[in-house]
């Protein structure tokens, strides 16, 4: 499995937040953003509130990763503005559904009925 | 607008209305009724003046027929005089002399006298300026005038006596003749006498003294017209005066010049004055009125807007501020005050009947929410109760509890209610979606303080924004269910899974749990050496170590009771480190109570594993065994007897020796079920298996290999999605290599996951090093420090490597100078 297995292309990998933030002010359009918390250096929040700082990516549907001992993390990232979260580690069921969810997925594809 | 807003504006516009139209209607009225007077005043004050201004045109005539008849009697003294009669006849110059002089005119006033005779001829005559007398010449045409009528020069009676006027080039000219007689009247007729006066400016000012007009010569108009020349005519020219036309003719008829009379209208002034003070009574008359009718008017408005407020708008207000008492008070038990038997109050009544009909299905709701075995209640938007909880939460919270703050209902610590309130803030803002709040719950399951001993399952669902309107209304729904049957059904069937697991576990390798019961009674001996040393940071850690072993194994073996004593163990030793002033008394009395309590865990342990392997209960105790096969005894007992002690003890030696892939073969085997206990994917390869080593490390090998593939599979492989999302392969490998350098063994544990980045001299002393960093490194932080001491115990050194996101390795090196391998 890999995230294109589920319906996702052209996936740009960022190692920092400084790096996803060149990614986003590159010329791809972004469609979708999801973020460790724990990155060296800058953590996912900071990303986060970059990103709905930043009029251009303020609707990009954004999703955070972090652990469940870290509920706290989500409520406070939910006041920022995300479209959900996965705690990790990550599952492969949470994730297509999150995607389902906010409408990246039609929820049709192969892997999905796989899953069932 | 509130009714009694458009009451009374409907009252003040309506009375509004009227007035203004009354008003209009009243200024119409007064308006032409007075214009009416007005004019009829003012055709009565004009026939007035039209009588005064004929009165003074007929002064004006008046007078100057005086000065005429004066003039006439004047002449009677010269004419009717026998000096005068003689005269005509004689000439005698005497007559001249002594009357002739003109002083005479000035005497008398006039400009000049004319004797004739009676054929006409002028017989003597005096010219001259009537004031001073100074002799002037006769003027133009006078004679000829004069003697073109007959009436004039040849008068036949002796009584008789004309007068007029002369219309001469050099101005007119007033003239009386007479015949001239005897004194005694007796005739006959010798001529005539004439006196004549310029009727000049001054002759003019006479007359104007005389009647106190203003007059003034003027052009002969030709309008005026024949028909009006005897009469006096005169119009209008101003508010302030009329001019008056008088013409006058001269002895023959012919209009001579025009007097032009200029008379004041003080009729006029007076109609005006009049006018203008019956306008202004008017005036203020009607301005009265209107203040009169504005002030009724208002009053009318007020009168209206009382009553109406007395008798409609307050009720109506009433019965609101009921209803809204009512529905603040969310009690539809509640009824509205009888308002009487009008509109209003079946207004009311029927409000009644709603409230009825809500009770009614409110009394039913709550029966219906009553028998439900689960509890709800709903939060305000400050998170405190509600409304009306069901009849099981108030059982649960506590009777008093409407109003209270939840977290304080539910007995939270002020720690934990921040907490909650901030994923209840969270969910009543729809930051996230209900599904996607209920993992974020902090305390979904709880004892609550009216429950003791039982579980409750709390969930939260936000109750849509349409259900609520003010500050005191639910937004939060919160239901409790009575859970423990089902948590106690849960941990029965987990202790009976963990149990079948163990036992399997046993059946399957019975030594490896030997083994851990014979490491574990060595740490329980270590650790309790250390603390009954004299204090000593040094001899604590050496405690900690152990006791973190003991409590890595146990849980690596399913002995959870064991780990968890270990942990409250190893919380002990860590205050004790942290805290060292205060540790020599309680803190060691502490950690000794801890011990003693993981050495009757361990013993009980002990007890149930030797009641499933009773066939080992004799020598277990005694150490690691080796198991030999008979027939090697047969051998080194027959070498042995023919004296070949070198040769069997060269074949014991090696029999002590065993290969690392048998050594780590029950390891290798534990790999899996560990492995399947976690939500990773993981395999393990092995290298370097025929190595040989002293078959006495086994144990403590064993440990450390358990120790780092744990740590591998707990804090270095990633989920198979983490993985996935770095381009990793789902499946972890964790390759173990031996090999053989020089006279040293070296094993390196290697894995495939996410690595670290961190000092690892560092990681080594993080076991005892503040909490934070603890976090950071995760597993490391506590394992390494006891992986460490237990390689140091064979004699051997540890290193770590390793590159985040690639993996990481650990190097083992052991010396195996001792003997010949």
């Amino acid at each position: 499995m890999s995230l294109t297995s589920i319906g996702l292309t052209d996936i740009e990998n960022a190692t920092s937040a400084e790096d996803a933030r060149r990614i986003l002010q590159g010329e791809a359009t972004i469609d979708l953003v999801i973020s460790d918390w724990h990155m060296p250096g800058e953590t996912g929040l900071d990303l986060l509130k970059w990103v709905r700082a930043n009029p251009k990516f303020a609707k990009t549907p954004f999703i955070m990763l972090t652990t469940e001992q870290e509920r706290s993390h989500i409520l406070e990232a939910a006041r920022v503005g995300i479209q959900g979260y996965i705690f990790k580690p990550v599952q492969k069921a949470m994730l297509v559904q999150k995607l389902t969810e906010i409408g990246l997925l039609t929820g049709e594809s192969q892997d999905l009925k796989d899953l069932a | 607008m509130t009714l009694q807003r458009r009451v009374v504006s409907t009252v003040a516009v309506s009375v509004g209305a009227l007035l203004v139209l009354s008003a209009l209607g009243l200024i119409l009225v007064l308006r032409l009724g007075l214009d009416r007077s007005m004019e009829q005043m003012m055709v009565g004050f004009g026939h007035a003046e039209d009588d005064a201004a004929e009165k003074d045109m007929r002064r004006v005539q008046d007078s100057y027929q005086a000065d005429l008849l004066e003039i006439e009697a004047k002449t009677i003294d010269w004419s009717r005089w026998d000096d005068t009669w003689k005269f005509i006849k004689d000439r005698n110059p005497d007559y001249i002399a002594s009357n002739l002089d003109n002083s005479v005119l000035s005497q008398m006033g006039y400009n000049q006298l004319l004797i004739f005779s009676t054929s006409g001829e002028l017989v003597a005559f005096l010219s001259g300026d009537r004031q001073t007398g100074k002799p002037l010449p006769l003027p133009k045409q006078m004679l000829e005038t004069l003697a073109t009528n007959e009436r004039i020069l040849h008068l036949q009676n002796p009584d008789t006596v004309v007068s007029g006027l002369l219309d001469l080039p050099d101005g007119p000219v007033m003239f009386a003749a007479r015949p001239v007689i005897r004194t005694n009247g007796e005739g006959p007729i010798r001529g005539t006498l004439i006196f004549a006066k310029n009727f000049d400016r001054q002759a003019l000012e006479r007359i104007s003294d005389l009647t106190h007009l203003n007059l003034d010569f003027g052009p002969i108009q030709d309008s005026l017209d024949d028909t009006k020349k005897s009469f006096p005519n005169w119009s209008v020219v101003s508010d302030d005066s009329i001019i008056g036309e008088l013409l006058v003719r001269d002895f023959f008829g012919k209009p001579s010049f025009c007097l032009h009379i200029r008379l004041p209208r003080v009729t006029h002034r007076y109609a005006l004055e009049s006018k203008a003070n019956v306008l202004a009574v008017g005036t203020n008359t009607a301005y009265l009125l209107l203040g009169l009718a504005f002030l009724g008017g208002i009053m009318l408005v007020l009168t209206l807007s009382f009553f109406i407020h007395r008798f409609v708008v307050s009720r109506i207000l009433r019965l609101q501020r009921q209803a809204d008492d009512i529905r603040g008070r969310f009690d539809p038990s509640l009824r509205i005050e009888d308002l009487g038997p009008d509109e209003i109050g079946s207004l009311a009544n029927r409000f009644n009947g709603v409230l009825e009909s809500l009770h009614q299905q409110h009394l039913e709701r709550k029966v219906l929410l009553d028998a439900l075995p689960t509890g709800v209640v709903a939060l305000n938007e400050k998170f405190q109760i509600c409304g009306a909880p069901s009849k099981n939460t108030l059982a649960w919270l506590g009777p008093d509890s409407v109003g209270k703050d939840w977290g304080l209902a539910v007995g939270l610590s002020p720690q934990e209610i921040i907490s909650l309130n901030d994923f209840l803030d969270v969910l009543a803002q729809e930051l996230l979606s209900n599904r996607d709040m209920i993992p974020l719950n902090p305390y979904p399951e709880m004892s609550l303080p009216g429950l003791v001993d039982r579980w409750v399952r709390l969930s939260y669902f936000r109750l849509p924004p349409v259900a609520h309107v003010s500050s005191d209304d639910a937004i939060i729904l919160v239901v409790l269910e009575d859970v423990t049957e089902e948590r106690k059904k849960a941990f029965e069937i987990e202790g009976m899974q963990a149990e079948t697991l163990w036992l399997k576990a046993v059946l399957v390798d019975p030594d490896l749990f030997l083994e851990f019961f014979q490491e574990s009674h060595r740490s329980i001996q270590a650790i309790e050496e250390a603390l009954l040393l004299p204090f000593d940071p040094s001899h604590i850690a050496r405690a900690f170590r152990h006791t973190h072993t003991v409590q890595g194994c146990a849980s690596g073996f399913g002995l959870q009771n064991v780990g968890l004593v270990a942990i409250s163990l190893q919380v002990q030793l860590t205050h004790l480190l942290r805290n060292a002033n205060d540790a020599e008394s309680e803190g060691v009395a502490k950690s000794l109570q801890a011990l003693k309590q993981l050495k009757t865990t361990v013993a009980k342990e002990e007890a149930r594993l030797q009641k499933v392997l009773r066939q080992h209960s004799a020598d277990w105790r005694e150490g690691p065994s080796l198991r030999v096969a008979l027939h090697r005894l047969r051998e080194w007992s027959a070498l042995l007897a023919s004296g070949a002690v070198q040769d069997v003890h060269r074949d014991i030696e090696a029999s002590m020796r065993m290969p690392l892939g048998r050594i780590l073969h029950r390891t290798v085997l534990w790999f899996p079920g560990m492995v399947a206990r976690s939500n990773k994917l993981a395999e393990i390869h092995l290298d370097g298996g025929n190595l040989l080593l002293p078959v006495d490390w086994s144990g403590l090998l064993n440990d450390i290999l358990v120790h780092l593939l744990r740590n591998c599979v707990a804090h270095g492989i990633e989920t198979p999605e983490d993985r996935l999302l770095h381009h990793k392969p789902e499946m972890g490998s964790i390759r173990i290599v031996g090999r053989k350098i020089g006279h040293d063994l070296q094993i390196d544990v290697e894995d495939d996951g996410m690595g670290f980045d961190v000092d690892v001299q560092q990681a080594f002393e993080l076991g005892f090093s503040s909490q934070k960093e603890a976090d950071e490194f995760a597993g490391y932080g506590i394992g390494l420090p006891a992986v460490k001491a237990m390689v140091e115990e064979l004699g051997g050194s540890i290193q770590v490597e390793s590159q985040r996101g690639r993996g990481s390795r650990v190097l083992l090196r052991f010396s195996l100078a001792t003997g010949s391998f």
